[in-house]
């Protein structure tokens, strides 16, 4: 439960982080969208922020952007506090929604021309920061066309470009790829590689792991409002080594193996798929090695014994089931 | 030439892109010619050349007062509601733009258009005016009073959008508040009339504050009064109290302006909050 704002602690800490949330809370009315939530983001990292629709992750985004203020914790970026000096955090981010809707009746220069002005970016300076964006994000052709006329993915470009403008140092991006084709994904995944090797510090979030899992060095996945686990991939992996998924493969009597392997000690759910009997192992290699001899003790024609690799969207859906936390 | 604010120079490109802004123009210029050539009077020749050119500029200014008062309400109410509706408010709120430089750039440019529309009115002022029959003084006081109102509604307008979501919704409203300021004061005056006329039965008593509605709030009134002398005792009841006679289109003035400063002032203040209403 969200407490009340008290007096503000002496953050952020020594070492300046991009992003530091200190015990963030946010309700609206009884419910709760974000619990206590703590986060730091170094320099240069690109965190995918993963969890289900309503997990909270635009609000944590929409805190981050000054849009929205908590209501309780403290949240800042690159040491300044969102709510207390919102325009020092502006001109710091870039921020993209997840929904947005544009001037349709600009043309895609006048559209990036105006937010370089709200950015206050001389006006001498604006034509090389547009031809830049532009041309970062493959939209030099649509320079003169109305932003009516392009396509979704196009558009999706347009807002990334507008985000990159004022060369911000951090790049919040809240579900950039959603609804677009395969093809603009790709597009769009592509853009984020380039920003990640020119050293921006990204802030993504995505309900969807495999869209995130190869750009991303470090990973949040949230439900609920809370944070279930952060750090980076291997961390999580780390996390999970707990609990293994095992699959033994036997020539037959694979009812007879189930049951001896679900009478060992560290075993949890067991599954029979044809000639295989895959089982949760939740024990030391030692304890496995032991199944694996009680079996062939027993009889069972083993033909392979091994760990099914769990790659990060498993870990994501079983801690968003509950199964972990 | 560029526009230093780029909400401004923004909304200019939006709206004058569109069609409406050419046809609402077309279709005023179209009325205008109408009422002028009714107002021309017939037996030209035998007019008095003064009471002719006062006809035709009481006509146009008619006319012009009217566009004012029912565009006003269209173009203003959609100022942040459209911004809001199309999702582009919040890429609007994380730019360096204060809530000031948002608000002041949709209100100048709803007066900018009016003022284009007062503008094409010119070429109709300016024969009443040649003809004779209007002073100067005349025309500055109608233009103080044309816009006084245009700055009052554009900032109820703008204060409207800035609190509903829906664009339909902020223009009911506002039309809703424009229709009271015109034919609802009217009305509550009659109703104020003849209520309290009828409290004092068998003898005259006349209500003393009769039209004080429409005297402080009614664009109409307030213009229909600029051109006949009044009486003392006809002046501004509201300032009459305070000691002052002000005639009911310096009254007009002052209120409208000042409620514009007032709203204006509101918006920007409250405008982060105001905006995350009903989110």
């Amino acid at each position: 439960m969200c407490r009340p704002q008290t007096s503000k602690q002496n953050y952020p800490s020594q070492v300046i982080a991009v992003i530091e949330i200190v015990d963030l809370c946010k309700s609206y009315g009884n419910v709760d969208a974000l619990v206590d939530l703590n986060l730091k983001i170094k320099k240069g990292e690109v965190f995918g922020f993963i969890g289900p629709n309503g997990a909270g992750k635009t609000t944590t985004i929409k805190i981050l952007a000054t849009l929205t203020a908590p209501s309780s914790g403290e949240a800042y970026v690159s040491g300044y506090d969102v709510t207390e000096e919102p325009y020092k955090v502006r001109g710091l981010l870039g921020y993209m929604p997840d929904f947005f809707g544009m001037y349709d009746s600009l043309k895609v220069w006048e559209y990036l021309d105006f937010f370089a002005a709200s950015y206050r970016m001389p006006q001498a300076e604006r034509r090389d920061a547009i031809e830049n964006v532009l041309s970062l994000t493959h939209l030099e052709e649509k320079a003169e066309s109305f932003v009516a006329g392009l396509s979704r993915g196009m558009r999706q470009r347009l807002c990334l470009a507008k985000t990159l403008l004022h060369d911000p140092e951090l790049l919040i991006l809240d579900e950039p790829a959603s609804g677009l084709d395969p093809r603009a994904r790709v597009e769009i995944k592509e853009l984020l590689n380039g920003l990640k090797d020119a050293g921006k510090t990204i802030f993504v979030s995505s309900h969807i792991l495999p869209e995130l899992s190869d750009i991303c060095t470090t990973f949040g996945i949230i439900e609920k409002g809370n944070l279930l686990l952060s750090g980076s991939k291997e961390k999580i992996m780390e996390a999970i080594r707990g609990v293994r998924r095992i699959k033994a493969k036997v020539l037959s009597d694979t009812k007879k193996a189930a049951s001896l392997i679900e009478s060992e000690k560290g075993v949890g759910s067991i599954k029979i798929d044809g000639k295989e009997v895959q089982f949760e192992f939740n024990g030391s290699d030692l304890e496995l090695a032991r199944v694996f001899e009680n079996l062939v003790t027993a009889g069972v024609l083993i033909v392979g014994f091994s760990e099914i690799e769990t790659n990060l969207e498993d870990v994501f859906m079983k801690i968003t089931r509950g199964e972990l936390a | 030439m560029r526009l230093k604010n780029p909400v401004l120079m923004k909304e200019l490109r939006e709206w004058m892109r569109g069609k409406r802004p050419f046809a609402i123009i077309t279709f005023y210029l179209l009325l205008l010619t109408g009422v002028f050539f009714l107002a021309w009077p017939r037996d030209f020749g035998h007019y008095p050349e003064a009471n002719m050119g006062r006809q035709i500029f009481m006509a146009v200014l008619g006319v012009l007062m009217v566009a004012v008062v029912f565009i006003t309400p269209a173009i203003a109410s959609g100022a942040i509601a459209l911004e809001k509706e199309r999702r582009t408010i919040d890429l609007l709120q994380v730019t360096l733009l204060g809530p000031s430089e948002i608000i002041l750039g949709k209100l100048v440019s709803s007066v900018m258009y009016l003022l284009l529309i007062v503008l094409a009115s010119l070429p109709f002022v300016s024969i009443g005016f040649i003809v004779g029959g209007v002073s100067p003084s005349e025309i500055a006081k109608a233009l103080l009073l044309l816009i006084s109102v245009m700055l009052g509604l554009s900032a109820l307008g703008v204060f409207v959008s800035l609190i509903f979501k829906r664009i339909y919704v902020a223009n009911g409203v506002t039309y809703g508040i424009v229709v009271i300021l015109t034919f609802g004061t009217v009305i509550l005056d009659e109703v104020l009339r003849t209520t309290f006329y009828q409290q004092v039965p068998g003898v005259y008593l006349e209500w003393p504050y009769q039209m004080l509605l429409s005297r402080h709030l009614n664009p109409f009134f307030a213009m229909t009064t600029m051109f006949q002398s009044i009486p003392p005792g006809e002046f501004s009841r509201l300032f009459w109290l305070f000691g002052t006679k002000v005639p009911p289109w310096a009254t007009l003035s002052l209120i409208y302006a000042g409620t514009a400063v007032v709203l204006i002032a509101v918006s920007i203040r409250y405008f982060d909050s105001l905006v995350k209403r009903g989110e």
